[in-house]
């Protein structure tokens, strides 16, 4: 199976090595200055195979990844990236696509800074896991193997940061509503999806977006400050819940003596009260947040509920710790639970959840060659992920990674263990450039 | 007759002492200084109160293959100011893979207070709070560990002049510093300092073991007045490996703003 067709080859290796001629002389066109633009990006191949019989090659993906930024001043910048990808291996839905994209633009006043248009927001201090950074939704397409940077949909949206003496004020405000996406059902990485009523004949309904209108806009503040040596915020974030609540119906139709269940994928809005700090100790590195979620509806199974869902308030938050070790190894230890409030055993979700991450990384020769390890461990059902992998760069644009994807443990439901079939090792050749 | 002599010889010798006095005493408090005297004269040179310059770090290993980092660094003396020493801010340019990588450091006049440190990382859009840096580190990959760059105090070593010695016909002090602390990455250095310049064109690194690890060679220039890197080679002899550092368009006295050296600069110019 051949990585690129030849028509997106073109186009990629005349997009990658002509740019500064072909951008130049179109922005000297337009009234620019091409020495303002700054051109990079990369090229990358992504190869897994699955390490169980029958070792099938699960994933060939060919990416091209381009960022242009042009600063007109000091104070006004226009920034956008693009990122397509075609899978030579049909696993992953949608073989070709435009994955992201961002346009926004940066304009500095006094103590003002200012990103207006698409793009994503950053909130939260945890590593591998969404507690307050929960801005942007999620792709889940392939799990959340990928980075978040990659994984997260960017959204139109205004942001503004103000200053005031150490404090520094944000606000967001997101008209665009835009759900996680998973994958679909022939993928690899489909979730478990618990039967909402056993024995029930099932019928599914289309997921009905929110309107566009202003009261169903998102927006978010946050505060934060350095002091005595820690860094401290606090935030407000009013949003629509990514993932949907299925809304349930049931039905005796005359003709079946089955009950049918009709489901119906429905958003709804709730409240996250976050907190974040860190705080350095010698070698150590001392990190959390928190976040208070109210009036999150949480799907249920007692055939007696009207809807199939209640609303519930819980608190999701981290404990974390990083520790930097000699010659350039770190290790970073979390502990992170999840606790729902007037709970009882209808819900889907446990009452208490608790996981624990452990990462480690180090480098050798002069950081070209640098072995990861990240272990998240689901204590609940016993699950966990392993993610082992070593990259070297050739040179300061070829990186090669060697890696592995481990789920172990759990049942069928249990979030690791479900994908306990899909372990597999991959390789990644990538190329970046700079103009 | 005799009183005539004595007179003109008094004279003579007044004359004499008077016009040389000054030479002899160059010489002779110089040949007095200590090695401490002559490190703290390094460490105190006149290097204005605030700096920008860019730095192309050349990492080229014994094969001969290269590999670059291009950064931007601005630096403050905050001269004690709510009890900062200094503080730097650093970009990074390229290679791609790290362009937006952004470093704050926030150091005190209390020497027992760490750094407090900032990165702000493009690839995950955030900045992270790091603990200071092991201080026997590589920076950034080179051959230059984060004492190397400059964060080591005077009065960390003891210093001992043993010599002196032209080198590049220039005069200078050879001195070897040896670390007060036990177990130190370095048995010692010796350091060649230019007498009245106070610059430091050369240094060598012995291994814990005594041997020659590595060593400095510094091409220094003035810069509106006072000397600063043009540029530096730092080999280390036992691997073969071999830093070489270009700085360019270096400016002092810029008058920047302690707002600079702040998170809202990390994440603003990061992305």
């Amino acid at each position: 199976m051949p990585l690129f067709s030849p028509v997106a080859l073109l186009i990629i290796f005349v997009t990658t090595f002509s740019p500064p001629l072909v951008l130049g002389s179109e922005l000297g066109f337009l009234g620019l200055d091409p020495s303002k633009l700054h051109l990079k990006g990369y090229l990358k191949n992504e190869t897994s195979l699955h390490i169980h019989s029958p070792h099938d090659v699960t994933k060939i993906k060919s990416i091209f990844h381009l960022e242009l930024k042009y600063t007109f001043n000091n104070n006004l910048k226009l920034f956008t990236l693009g990122r397509v990808f075609w899978d030579a291996d049909n696993d992953i839905e949608d073989d070709k696509d435009l994955e992201s994209w961002e346009l926004y633009m940066n304009l500095r006043l006094k103590d003002i800074d200012l990103r207006l248009g698409r793009q994503q927001v950053v909130w939260g201090e945890a590593d591998g896991l969404r507690i307050n950074d929960i801005i942007n939704p999620q792709n889940f397409k392939e799990f959340i193997l990928q980075d978040y940077i990659d994984s997260r949909i960017p959204l139109w949206m205004g942001r503004i940061d103000y200053y005031l003496g150490d404090f520094t004020f944000e606000g967001l405000i997101i008209p665009e509503f835009k759900r996680n996406r998973f994958p679909r059902g022939e993928s690899e990485w489909e979730f478990y999806q618990p039967s909402p009523l056993p024995f029930f004949r099932l019928t599914r309904n289309n997921n009905k977006k929110p309107a566009h209108c202003l009261k169903n806009w998102e927006w978010g503040l946050r505060v934060f400050r350095f002091i005595k040596g820690w860094d401290l915020s606090v935030s407000y974030f009013y949003t629509w819940d990514d993932f949907p609540v299925f809304h349930r119906k049931i039905k005796l139709l005359p003709e079946s003596l089955i009950p049918t269940v009709a489901l119906s994928p429905r958003h709804h809005r709730f409240h996250v009260f976050g907190f974040t700090y860190n705080k350095v100790v010698g070698p150590l590195v001392f990190r959390g947040e928190g976040g208070y979620y109210l009036n999150k509806h949480l799907a249920r199974s007692d055939p007696q509920d009207s809807g199939g869902f209640k609303k519930r308030d819980y608190l999701y938050y981290m404990l974390g710790c990083d520790y930097h070790m000699f010659h350039n190894m770190d290790l970073n230890l979390q502990f992170i639970q999840k606790v729902i409030s007037h709970y009882d055993r209808y819900f889907s979700e446990d009452n208490v959840q608790n996981s624990l991450t452990f990462f480690i990384q180090t480098d050798f020769l002069h950081e070209t060659l640098k072995p990861v390890l990240l272990v998240i461990y689901e204590a609940n059902e016993g699950d966990f992920w392993i993610s082992p992998k070593v990259s070297y760069d050739i040179s300061d644009t070829i990186q090669v990674v060697l890696g592995g994807e481990f789920f172990e443990g759990g049942g069928k439901q249990s979030f690791f263990g479900q994908f306990n079939s899909n372990d597999q090792i991959y390789c990644e050749l990538k190329y970046s450039f700079d103009y | 007759m005799n009183k005539w002599i004595k007179g003109i010889l008094v004279y003579v010798v007044t004359l004499l002492l008077i016009n040389f006095l000054p030479i002899f005493l160059c010489f002779s408090p110089a040949q007095e200084l200590s090695g401490l005297q002559i490190m703290v004269n390094e460490d105190t040179r006149e290097d204005g109160d605030d700096q920008t310059s860019g730095s192309i770090f050349h990492l080229i290993n014994k094969r001969g293959q290269k590999r670059v980092r291009d950064t931007v660094r601005r630096w403050k003396d905050c001269d004690g100011k709510d009890g900062f020493d200094e503080k730097t801010i650093i970009f990074f340019q390229s290679p791609p893979e790290v362009e937006g990588t952004g470093f704050l450091n926030w150091s005190y006049i209390d020497i027992t207070k760490d750094d407090d440190q900032w990165l702000y990382l493009p690839a995950l859009r955030k900045i992270k709070r790091i603990s200071a840096s092991d201080k026997e580190d590589s920076f950034m990959g080179t051959d230059f560990t984060f004492d190397d760059m400059g964060d080591r105090q005077v009065e960390e070593d003891a210093h001992k002049r043993i010599g002196q010695e032209t080198f590049e016909n220039k005069k200078c002090y050879l001195v070897e510093s040896t670390p007060k602390e036990r177990d130190y990455m370095y048995s010692k250095k010796l350091v060649w300092v230019v007498d009245g310049e106070w610059i430091i064109p050369k240094v060598e690194f012995y291994d814990r073991k005594g041997r020659l690890l590595k060593h400095l060679h510094v091409k220094w220039h003035k810069v509106q007045g006072m000397w600063t890197w043009e540029g530096c080679v730092m080999k280390n002899v036992q691997t073969g490996h071999q830093t070489d550092i270009e700085v360019k368009d270096t400016k002092f006295n810029l008058g920047f703003k302690d707002t600079l050296f702040t998170q809202r600069t990390l994440r603003r110019e990061g992305k």
